[in-house]
């Protein structure tokens, strides 16, 4: 599903390069639940980002159900992405001037789904994470956690085929976290793929991979059971 | 889709009240002028739009070639050019001269009423739309002594009489059958009469007078406005080309007036007229194109610091809108979705800013409605469809206007950027666009002040130093007609009346007379500015004679005899020391001899934007027209007492009289106005450039409230603060200060080069401008500073 091949990111500053990626090579395939984990300016988000065609690599090739993003324009990147791919945010990213409905029914407007199909959508979404009584509140009128299920109802609204999540539960206390995290497990097991980033050792254990980052560079990339049992 | 940005524009409208405020406002507050001079430049175009075929009607002009260089455009033309051109050439659909001076008293056996109005061709209601509610329009203006009246005029004459079949009595014309009466005219035109007198009248006048004529006479290019109508497939070219072939033989030969070289005929399309080219001799009201053109400039700059506001503002509170734009963008909006809807709320705001100038405009309406020359221009303003459509077509574009530049820098940058800290971006790392745009709006708003203070300074010393000013004593009264010896007689009856002399016209006016003046019979002929007096006008006035006599009082005169010229006429005819030039005899307009009797100390007769000419005073009773009273006394009573005595008199009108120094403000009063405009908007500008100020203050104590906290925390004062925080704005209006001093210099010294005589530019010129520009923007800036300043540390770091 996805490959990347020799992914380079600098950020030039004057006349210095600080390299945020170096090198870095992956393969993810459909149906996996792959944790990213590092200490914090590791590059993980960046690495997100690249992935979720929310930037582009400074060099190096990058393949989506085969297609070669690196050489698409940002216009088709983002037909690519708005229906294949949904992400949460640690710091959730709900729009503050719309009501969590609102918010809901945004990326169908963006795939210009009909008024009738988005209502039904909508309403369905916000049922199966029981937030229906909440539709016409503002973020800033929820908790962390409700915020973090927004969030993450919006992210699946389109029906994503990649899941991308960046220390999605980083916010939250540890039982809205689980909830969380059995949201993802849910999903994974009906088929799709996440990526996601954390430092918590106990939400990594929900995935069957974990990559390693260090300094912009991957340093070890195992199924959990191995690493599990280095960790022995 | 556009619900959902509609939703999200209103609420963050709603969200930050101060920034939408000193936005919309801003853009209101210019774009009530904008929408003046829009109804201002539509109402202008309504001129002359009800003439059947009026695309094809033209006006024949005149540019007259001056032998001392250069020539000078009639919206008149000779009469005989007309005609030659309607028989000779085949592209003529119909021909109608427009002769003037077909005015004065009219009588009926019960009524004596004034009249003004032309002699019009017998195809005048065939070329214009003007349509006759009685009569015929083929033949009302066929047979001479034939008149056709507007229904208004109609109506003064005869009330609810049949006019048609009338006769009007006039000394000059003699009786004249009234054989129609126009309908009320269909809209505007530049063509205003009470009355259209046949033009087969004329000849019969003309012999009257030998030394008048107009029908026969290639060299008047002054009387006659030649209107054509070109047949359809005709080209003005073609129409021109023959106009050349005409112009070549008939002048061929020909000696011409005594300043011209030659004359060139053009043809001027009626939709041209008005608006249109300054052209001399023109006639109607209605606005030139020059200054249609002049506010529609004004408005640009004055919008364009408006935009520049909103630009300002939308870029330096975008790290409110980042984040949204951000998500967007991850949620799959394209960069022209995000473009789009950066642009709808800039549309939205200037929508808002729409209605709020609606209300200013129609709080300003009556102020405008006062201005003089609005009235003068035929201005009437008012609302309908066409107006509203161009109403919102401009907000329109102003909201893209203003949103061009932020929509575009919101909508370029990659989503991750825009999830990531405010810090890295480079959008805040450049407020030098955003300064920039605030030093060009502080700079343009002082160069506005300070050219205002010149040309209000200017315009003080030159009424001030203008002929007559401060004559209070002095009140001028039309003749009306009546014999100077009669009402001279009564007049003097009149106890407050001290001093009573005349002259032709007034000095230090607009009004002019010229006389071809030549020294001797082998000379060329000079144009001099000419002023008929009696021989009381040089005491009157105290003027002073350094040189020979004032005029003798002949009331019999049968020929001019004498002339007393000024010092400067000595210099331009080379006629040596004053008492040397005296019983010199000059000839003018080749007609009479006269001897130069007395010779005037230099003095300003002209308005100050004229420079010191030769002048000529000349002694002929018949060419006096106003009379000036020099008044002691109660004025009041003065003026009651002529009123009374002019009743005795019998004359058709009511006297015309003014104070010298009323007529002295009068003729500075189109200045005046535009002075007032230019000012309004120079206000506006003003305004705006605060508003600009305002809104970055506000935005730079809210992105440092943190840093002020901390400091305040460490223990800085208040003083402190303020100091802090407005060092980066008295630096901005500094450079605004340094960039507009310089460019209001040189536009300020090419305003004064329009006055001969004009003020020094001194530092009195600049300093009310840059200390009203420190005092507001120290009040704008301060009262952010202030308030950032005192707030309450801990608040600020909660937050955080
Ligand atoms: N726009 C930017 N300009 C310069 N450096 C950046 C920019 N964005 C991120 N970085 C740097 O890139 C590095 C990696 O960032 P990030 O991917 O967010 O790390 P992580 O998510 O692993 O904590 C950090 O050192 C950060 O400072
Ligand atoms: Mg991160």
């Amino acid at each position: 599903m996805i490959r990347l091949k020799n992914i380079f990111k600098y950020y030039s500053n004057k006349f210095v390069k600080t390299y945020v990626l170096q090198d870095n090579s992956l393969e993810i395939r459909e149906g996996e639940f792959v944790t990213i984990m590092g200490p914090s300016g590791a590059g993980k988000s960046t690495l997100l980002h690249i992935m979720g065609m929310l930037d582009s690599p400074s060099s190096g090739e990058y393949y989506f159900y085969g297609e070669p993003v690196h050489r698409l324009g940002e216009k088709q990147r983002t037909e690519l992405h708005k229906r294949r791919i949904g992400f949460v945010f640690q710091s959730y990213h709900l729009i503050d001037e719309l009501t969590v409905y609102e918010n809901l029914e945004t990326p169908l407007l963006y795939q210009k789904v009909k008024a009738g199909e988005r209502k039904s959508m909508v309403a369905e979404i916000l049922d199966r994470f029981h937030m229906a009584a909440k539709k016409d509140l503002f973020p800033q009128q929820l908790s962390g956690g409700q915020q973090q299920l927004a969030a993450i109802a919006r992210a699946l609204i389109i029906q994503p085929k990649l899941i991308l999540a960046d220390e999605p539960t980083g916010n939250l206390n540890s039982r809205q976290g689980e909830e969380i995290m059995q949201v993802f497990k849910q999903l994974n097991e009906a088929g799709t793929t996440i990526v996601q980033v954390t430092h918590s050792e106990r939400n990594a254990a929900y995935s069957e991979r974990i990559i390693h980052l260090l300094d912009g560079r991957i340093v070890e990339d195992a199924p959990v059971s191995l690493v599990g049992v280095a960790g022995e | 889709m556009v619900k959902n940005y509609l939703k999200i524009a209103l609420r963050s409208l709603f969200k930050y009240k101060a920034f939408s405020f000193i936005n919309a406002s801003g853009l209101a507050i210019s774009m009530s002028v904008c929408l003046l001079v829009i109804m201002l430049i539509r109402d202008a175009y309504n001129f002359d739009l009800f003439h059947p075929q009026g695309e094809r009607v033209y006006r024949i002009l005149t540019d007259a070639q001056r032998k001392a260089g250069g020539q000078e455009s009639y919206a008149s033309s000779p009469y005989p050019v007309g005609m030659a051109l309607s028989q000779d050439f085949s592209g003529i659909e119909a021909w109608s001269p427009l002769v003037r001076s077909f005015n004065g008293a009219f009588r009926t056996s019960r009524k004596e009423l004034n009249m003004e109005g032309f002699f019009a061709g017998s195809e005048f209601f065939k070329l214009f739309g003007f349509r006759l509610a009685q009569g015929d329009p083929a033949t009302a203006l066929a047979e001479p002594q034939s008149v056709v009246l507007t229904q208004e005029t109609a109506q003064r004459f005869f009330k609810n009489e049949n006019p048609v079949g009338q006769v009007l009595e006039n000394n000059w014309t003699g009786s004249l059958k009234v054989t129609g009466v126009l309908e009320p005219f269909p809209g505007k035109t530049h063509l205003e009469f009470d009355a259209l007198c046949s033009i087969s009248t004329l000849p019969a006048l003309e012999r009257m007078e030998p030394d008048w004529n107009v029908t026969e006479n290639w060299n008047n290019y002054y009387m006659t406005y030649n209107f054509v109508r070109l047949r359809p497939g005709t080209g003005k070219e073609a129409a021109e080309a023959a106009l050349a072939n005409i112009a070549k033989t008939a002048y061929q030969g020909r000696e011409l007036e005594a300043r011209d070289a030659g004359y060139r005929f053009r043809l001027q399309a009626l939709k041209e007229i008005t608006p249109g080219p300054l052209l001399s001799n023109s006639v109607g009201r209605g606005a030139p194109a020059m200054l249609l053109w002049f506010l529609t400039v004004l408005c640009a700059i004055v919008m364009a610091s408006a935009c520049f506001n909103y630009t300002n503002l939308t870029i330096a509170r975008a790290f409110t809108r980042t984040k949204e734009v951000g998500v967007r963008k991850v949620m799959g909006a394209t960069r022209g979705q995000v473009f789009g809807q950066f642009m709808g709320e800039a549309v939205l705001t200037a929508g808002l800013a729409l209605v709020l100038a609606y209300g200013i405009l129609e709080l300003t309406i009556p102020f405008f409605k006062r201005l003089q020359f609005l009235a003068f221009m035929d201005v009437t303003l008012k609302m309908d469809w066409v107006v509203a459509g161009w109403f919102l077509l401009f907000a329109i574009a102003t909201g893209v206007v203003a949103g061009l530049l932020p929509a575009a820098v919101l909508s370029k940058f990659q989503a991750a950027s825009m999830l990531q800290k405010l810090q890295n971006l480079p959008l805040f790392r450049r407020v030098g666009l955003r300064k920039t745009l605030l030093v060009t709006q502080l700079a343009v708003s002082l160069v506005f002040i300070v050219l205002l203070t010149i040309a209000w300074r200017q315009m003080s010393f030159a009424t001030r130093e203008n002929f007559g000013a401060g004559r209070s004593d002095i009140l001028n009264l039309e003749m009306g007609g009546i014999p100077y010896d009669k009402l001279a007689a009564e007049i003097s009856r009149v106890s407050q009346v001290q001093e009573i002399s005349a002259a032709s016209h007034l000095m230090g006016t607009w009004r002019d007379s010229n006389a071809d003046v030549r020294a001797s019979r082998a000379d060329e002929p000079v144009p001099v500015r000419d002023y008929f007096i009696d021989h009381r006008f040089i005491p009157n006035f105290g003027l002073e004679l350094i040189a020979g006599e004032n005029f003798p009082e002949n009331p019999a005169q049968r020929r001019e005899l004498f002339a007393i010229v000024n010092e400067k006429f000595l210099e331009r005819f080379r006629l040596g020391a004053p008492a040397e030039a005296l019983n010199r005899v000059l000839i003018l307009d080749d007609s009479s001899e006269v001897a130069i009797r007395g010779v005037v100390k230099d003095f300003l007769f002209k308005p100050l934007s004229y420079s010191l000419e030769p002048l000529l005073l000349r002694y002929d009773p018949a060419q006096l027209r106003v009379l000036n009273l020099k008044i002691s006394g109660d004025p009041q009573a003065a003026v009651a007492a002529l009123e009374n005595i002019w009743k005795t008199l019998g004359s058709p009108a009511p006297p015309e009289y003014r104070f010298y120094d009323d007529t002295v403000r009068e003729t500075f009063s189109n200045l005046r106005d535009i002075l007032w405009i230019v000012g309004y908007f120079g206000a506006i500008g003003i305004l705006i450039a605060c508003l600009g100020l305002l809104g970055m203050a506000i935005f730079t104590a809210e992105t440092r409230s943190k840093e002020i906290s901390i400091r305040k925390v460490v223990g800085a004062g208040p003083g402190n603060l303020a100091a802090l925080l407005s060092k980066g704005y008295f630096l901005l209006l500094l450079i605004a200060v340094v960039i507009a001093l310089p460019v209001s210099y040189l536009a300020g010294s090419q305003l004064l080069q329009t006055f001969a005589y004009h003020i020094a530019l001194d530092v009195w010129a600049f300093l009310p401008g840059v200390a009203l520009l420190f005092l507001l923007g120290a009040i704008t800036v301060g009262s952010q500073t202030l308030k950032a300043a005192r707030a309450n540390p801990v608040d600020a770091l909660r937050k955080e």
